[in-house]
């Protein structure tokens, strides 16, 4: 089973060479601290900037540069920053490769929630429905399971959705799954974890075809 | 109250709650569209945010390419209050680092936008090659006295 760190690492494997990408808040914030560094990637941040680079040294940290998670950030030669609506342009105009986010529900034909718990939470969906509603590469980075133990992998979100029909790819703490013909494809296993645990924390469909290899982190 | 993300607002996030304050959650951007589109002159556009949520109950939708869409309106006010760190006396500005964000659709989305410079100096003192907003959609400006920057989130590296 892997941590979050884990879950990071893997997903790190997917960022290609000369990639946009843009990191939500959370897990996929620390794939950016696997990526290999013989490749050349740029992070956006949808708040104004692309060309992020890591945190401040302490005391150089600026109140006037930061990331959409409101940390103090630093950025790389290169850089530029822009208006929210130059921001969400490089977004909806599909100029950002690979979008990777959080979910608190994925399910079998792609829909995503993850801004909203009636009554409970409402920090507000910031970016994260024109970011999933535009990328046509989107990795969801989250435990299989919430915090009662209940799949999060299911045949239908019971929360409000951020999005329908446009997740392509999960990655979790016990596996990387496919989402196509409205179901789950079993890809890898997370070290040491085996099919049977997964399947048991997967409400929705899942396919299982042949070997499934472990994970190579 | 419009907004797109309070984060870790918790007094906002409690008034919402106990329903003392309205408040209308927006895709981040689409809330910059709808100021472009004030401040541009469009009463609408169509973007695909947000489509087959609570966001698009009640909007028009329509088929795009094969990709559907939400009818959104412009959203125009009466007042525009930005913060700049440099101005002009012509109103021109300048925004700092990622402090710009929603700042120069925000004005002239409204009938008088207000904006607060952490500089303001004469005339021909700043490059119009540097000039992020022309003064045109600004109607007021002055210096504030006393900027307080205050981080949310202070995240640093160690020195190795």
């Amino acid at each position: 089973m892997l941590d979050k760190n884990g879950i990071a690492k893997r997903i790190a494997k997917e960022v290609k060479n000369g990639y946009y990408v843009n990191l939500g808040i959370g897990i996929p914030t620390l794939v950016a601290n696997f990526v290999r560094d013989d490749i050349e990637v740029e992070f956006q941040s949808e708040n104004g900037v692309l060309g992020m680079g890591p945190f401040p040294f302490e005391g150089e940290e600026d109140a006037d540069i930061i990331n959409a998670g409101k940390q103090t950030i630093t950025t790389m030669p290169g850089a530029s920053f822009f208006d929210s609506a130059t921001s969400f342009s490089m977004i909806r105009g599909k100029h950002v490769h690979l979008t990777i986010l959080g979910a608190m529900e994925v399910s079998e034909n792609g829909d995503i929630a993850n801004w909203k718990i009636p009554g409970k939470m409402v920090k507000g969906m910031g970016g994260a429905m024109d970011l999933v509603a535009s990328a046509d590469n989107i990795i969801v980075a989250m435990m299989h399971t919430n915090k009662r133990g209940e799949s999060k992998l299911l045949k239908k979100c019971s929360l409000p959705l951020t999005g329908v029909g446009c997740v392509t790819k999960v990655v979790t703490n016990l596996a990387v799954l496919e989402i196509k013909n409205n179901q789950f494809y079993l890809l890898e296993r997370a070290p040491g974890v085996s099919v049977e645990v997964i399947q048991n924390a997967t409400e929705g469909t899942l396919i299982i075809e042949g070997e499934i290899p472990e994970m190579d982190i | 109250m419009i907004s797109s993300y309070v984060g870790e607002n918790d007094e906002f996030e409690r008034q919402m709650l106990s329903g003392e304050l309205e408040v209308e959650l927006t895709p981040q951007g689409t809330l910059a569209e709808k100021c472009r589109a004030a401040q541009a002159g469009f009463p609408a556009f169509y973007t695909p945010a947000g489509y087959g949520t609570e966001v698009a109950e009640g909007k028009e939708t329509r088929d795009f390419n094969g990709k559907m869409h939400v009818l959104e309106l412009a959203y125009k006010a009466d007042f525009a209050f930005v913060k700049a760190w440099k101005g002009d006396e012509a109103g021109n500005l300048i925004f700092k680092g990622t402090a710009r964000n929603f700042n120069p659709l925000m004005c002239g989305a409204a009938t008088i936008t207000v904006a607060e410079v952490e500089e303001l100096v004469p005339l021909g003192v700043l490059d119009p090659n540097h000039i992020h907003t022309p003064g045109i959609f600004v109607q007021r400006i002055f210096q504030g006295e006393k900027f307080e920057k205050r981080i949310e989130q202070r995240t640093v590296r160690q020195r190795s």
